[in-house]
């Protein structure tokens, strides 16, 4: 009976345009098919929109970004992608200071209906050995995930489940600039954000760059946009020059927006490091010129 | 060890089958048996406190036999005395001194005295508070005359230590659980069928209700100065869903575990929320303590019986000690009192023992009447709580007047989150406790197939998909 309700769940789970389900419902019935992919964690996925991207550029474009997660979850999702999906011509990656930092933990709900899918389990499994065994015990994968259960069984009768769908793997946000919660981050990081480099992730990253290459690719490095204070405080000369460095080595165009004017105005941000949707659609018109200028 | 770990899902079954299959041929090995194992069970939290728990049973081991051999009341009351001496000082050694030196300390400065209060580096020992409990029974029973010391030193033990029920109660009596060490248990199958069950039903009210309210609870009582009176009126409220999920599951389950073993334990909650005044409350929550409290404290000092006067202390006596059985803080104190400030009023009418009966008994719904009073006692219930949850008085006295203030925003709780626990999971479990407040829960269930086969299914899956971080047992502090 557990195993039934399990299956339920899975099989509303596995039809739902809702969240990170959507894009991986998408990505695995081989719906994508997008000319452009724009690639990151949430420095993407809240700041580019595809739509003026595939307007500007005009080839289809899907935001694949990943939120919260690090570039081997991102890797791994385009190595999924590019198995059910044709490959695409451009790839806009955002690099932020937490790109090359090793993964720690990653939202594991998004995974849930495909841990039969080996690929999947094998990642998963690599942070925790559960995985490994999680799809057989009856429900044990939905443990403390009530709201993901209901979601399934609600997606069997309305597409959308609970939750509302990304826009093509997007989701702006309206809020506004927060002063208070500023503050707050200035005094836990007088330093500003921890930069660290990860050689496993920094491997996998020059994978990700000779593939593209190999398959003439065309990969945009796009170092992600912060608020101008936060450069006074930050060290970014090492992440300038690792991905100087590796775009020089491998020719990929590298478009750095720091000396834009929308860094310096907060109505531009919801908190230092991410653009709220008026800064995300400059800075989605940003990149399209910046790309055709380029070329 | 705690009930809802993996450590306790290995070891119930291994020491199950090692107890029927082994050592159930004697009375003496199974003895033995569970008497090393209690010990395991509760080494395994911290081993350095077992002989807490050997000094304080041959204490009151000897004492019994002593009580019992002499024939002079001074020589018997001596002996009595000792074994009171013995495990109130362990408690007032572990738990109170602290607090007695630091309130000290603060008495001194109010009259303008500076004084270092002289502190000490201990821990409390898990159950303390409940197995001295058990055993001062013991002495006090054999001492008036109303039980017989055992001879039996292992099943002596044995009982004190009973791994079920050690760390958390129910606090048994003499004379009803260790005559079950005495007698050889035959293996049932409706006993153990039982015995799963109220395991189930506890590890339902713990996993469930209990872990997950403590979810919002931390978050409204930790910010109960930004938290809007309907937050703060849901944080007490689920604070009391809280604590009887934590207190009663553990409770089901000791009691399940122990009926595995062929060993019966007193009940200890009886639905105590569907009650329509404090008496009947207080009759329903914590049995296994409120009745200890009235044989062992309240009815030697006169019980109601008295003058007015005299029965208004007894009952702030046997309320405030109650409060303070709990912790070492003014909070618990405050809660003791708050109680029997609701008590009283019952007491001074003769209306104490109104409520015998089960509310709405034969009936599917209350009526308006006992609505109103389930109502007006579980909201002054909740009142007390806040001081039992508060970390100091000064602080539940804040919570209480943001209660009344009468702002409605949410700024602590996310509704969307939240909708399916509190709209979904928590009416439903209301619903069971109200068929189980005549204890039909089970023979319900039982009545069909079909219904006891969903009812299982329901139990196990709500415990995996609203698993939140496990949380210990609040009562494992007392």
């Amino acid at each position: 009976m557990l195993h039934l309700l399990q299956a339920v769940a899975d099989y509303g789970l596995r039809r739902t345009t809702a969240l990170e389900w959507g894009d991986w419902n998408k990505l695995y019935a081989g719906e994508i098919n997008a000319e452009v992919l724009i690639m990151g964690s949430s420095t993407a996925f809240v700041q580019i929109d595809p739509t003026i991207i595939e307007e500007g550029l005009g080839m289809p474009t899907y935001n694949l970004a990943m939120n919260g997660h690090r570039f081997d979850f991102q890797y791994f999702k385009l190595k999924e992608y590019l198995k059910y999906n044709q490959r695409p011509k451009m790839i806009i990656q955002v690099v932020d200071y937490a790109t090359m930092d090793s993964t720690e933990s990653f939202f594991a709900p998004q995974f849930i209906p495909y841990l039969d899918k080996r690929a999947v389990k094998e990642k998963l499994s690599a942070y925790d050995k559960d995985y490994q065994w999680l799809n057989f015990i009856p429900l044990m994968k939905y443990k403390g995930r009530s709201r993901e259960f209901l979601n399934g069984f609600i997606s069997i009768f309305n597409d959308n489940g609970i939750w509302g769908s990304y826009k093509k793997g997007y989701l702006p946000r309206e809020n506004k600039w927060n002063e208070i919660e500023f503050t707050k981050y200035l005094e836990q990081n007088p330093n500003g954000p921890p930069i660290k480099f990860s050689k496993y992730i920094m491997n996998d990253f020059t994978r990700f760059v000779r593939y593209c290459n190999t398959n003439e690719i065309d990969l945009v490095f796009i170092k992600f946009p912060r608020y101008h204070q936060l450069d006074e405080i930050t060290d970014f000369s090492q992440f300038n020059s690792f991905y100087d460095q590796l775009s020089t080595m491998h020719t990929v165009k590298n478009f750095d927006f720091q000396s834009q004017s929308f860094i310096y105005k907060k109505k531009y941000f919801y908190n230092s490091t991410h653009l709220n949707k008026t800064g995300a659609n400059i800075f989605s018109k940003e990149i399209v010129d910046l790309i055709k200028n380029h070329d | 060890m705690i009930f809802n770990s993996l450590e306790f899902a290995i070891f119930l079954p291994l020491v199950f089958l090692a107890y029927w299959f082994i050592f159930n041929r004697s009375i003496q090995a199974r003895n033995v048996f569970l008497l090393v194992i209690s010990y395991i069970f509760y080494g395994w939290w911290d081993w350095r406190f077992l002989g807490l728990i050997v000094f304080s049973s041959v204490v009151d081991y000897w004492a019994g036999i002593r009580i019992a051999s002499t024939t002079t009341l001074k020589t018997k009351k001596a002996f009595l005395w000792l074994s009171l001496g013995v495990n109130l000082g362990l408690l007032g050694l572990f738990k109170y001194f602290n607090f007695f030196m630091t309130s000290l300390a603060e008495g001194l400065s109010q009259l303008g005295i500076h004084a270092d209060p002289f502190t000490l580096n201990v821990i409390l020992p898990v159950g303390i508070s409940f197995y001295t409990f058990q055993t001062m029974s013991y002495s006090i029973d054999v001492y008036r005359g109303q039980l017989a010391p055992t001879k039996d030193p292992i099943a002596f033990f044995a009982y004190v230590s009973f791994f079920p029920q050690l760390v958390a109660g129910p606090i048994e009596r003499a004379v009803n659980l260790l005559p079950q060490f005495a007698v050889k248990h035959r293996f049932s199958y409706e006993q153990g069928a039982a015995g799963m069950r109220l395991i189930l039903w506890g590890l339902f009210k713990k996993v469930v209700i209990a872990d997950n309210c403590a979810i919002y609870v931390n978050q409204i009582f930790d910010n109960y100065q930004t938290a809007s009176s309907l937050e703060l009126i849901l944080g007490a409220v689920l604070f009391a869903f809280q604590i009887y999920g934590d207190f009663s599951g553990y409770s089901d389950i000791a009691i399940g575990t122990a009926k595995l073993f062929g060993f019966d334990l007193m009940v200890n909650f009886r639905t105590p929320y569907f009650s329509r005044d404090i008496a009947e409350f207080w009759r329903r929550w914590h049995i296994s303590l409120s009745t200890w409290f009235r044989d062992y404290v309240y009815i030697p000092l006169g019980g109601s019986r008295v003058s007015k006067g005299r029965a208004i202390f007894n009952t702030f006596v046997i309320f405030i000690v109650s409060g303070f059985w709990h912790g070492a803080n003014w909070t618990f104190i405050v809660w003791g009192a708050l109680n029997a400030i609701y008590f009283l009023p019952l007491l001074l009418r003769g209306k104490n023992r109104n409520n015998l009966d089960t509310v709405a008994e034969g009936k599917y719904l209350p009526n308006l009447k006992e609505l109103f009073q389930l109502s007006l006692t579980f909201a002054l219930t909740c009142i007390a709580w806040v001081f039992f949850r508060a970390e100091n008085v000064s602080a539940a006295w804040g919570y209480l007047g943001g209660l009344f203030e009468g702002t409605v925003y949410l700024s602590q709780i996310n509704l969307g989150r939240s909708i399916l626990f509190l709209g979904f999971m928590l009416p439903v479990w209301m619903v069971l406790e109200w068929i189980n407040r005549n204890d039909t829960l089970f023979s319900w269930v039982q009545q069909s197939i079909i219904v006891r086969g969903v009812y299982y299914i329901f139990l196990i899956m709500c415990m995996i998909l609203f698993y939140s971080k496990p949380v210990g047992f609040i009562y494992f502090q007392f």
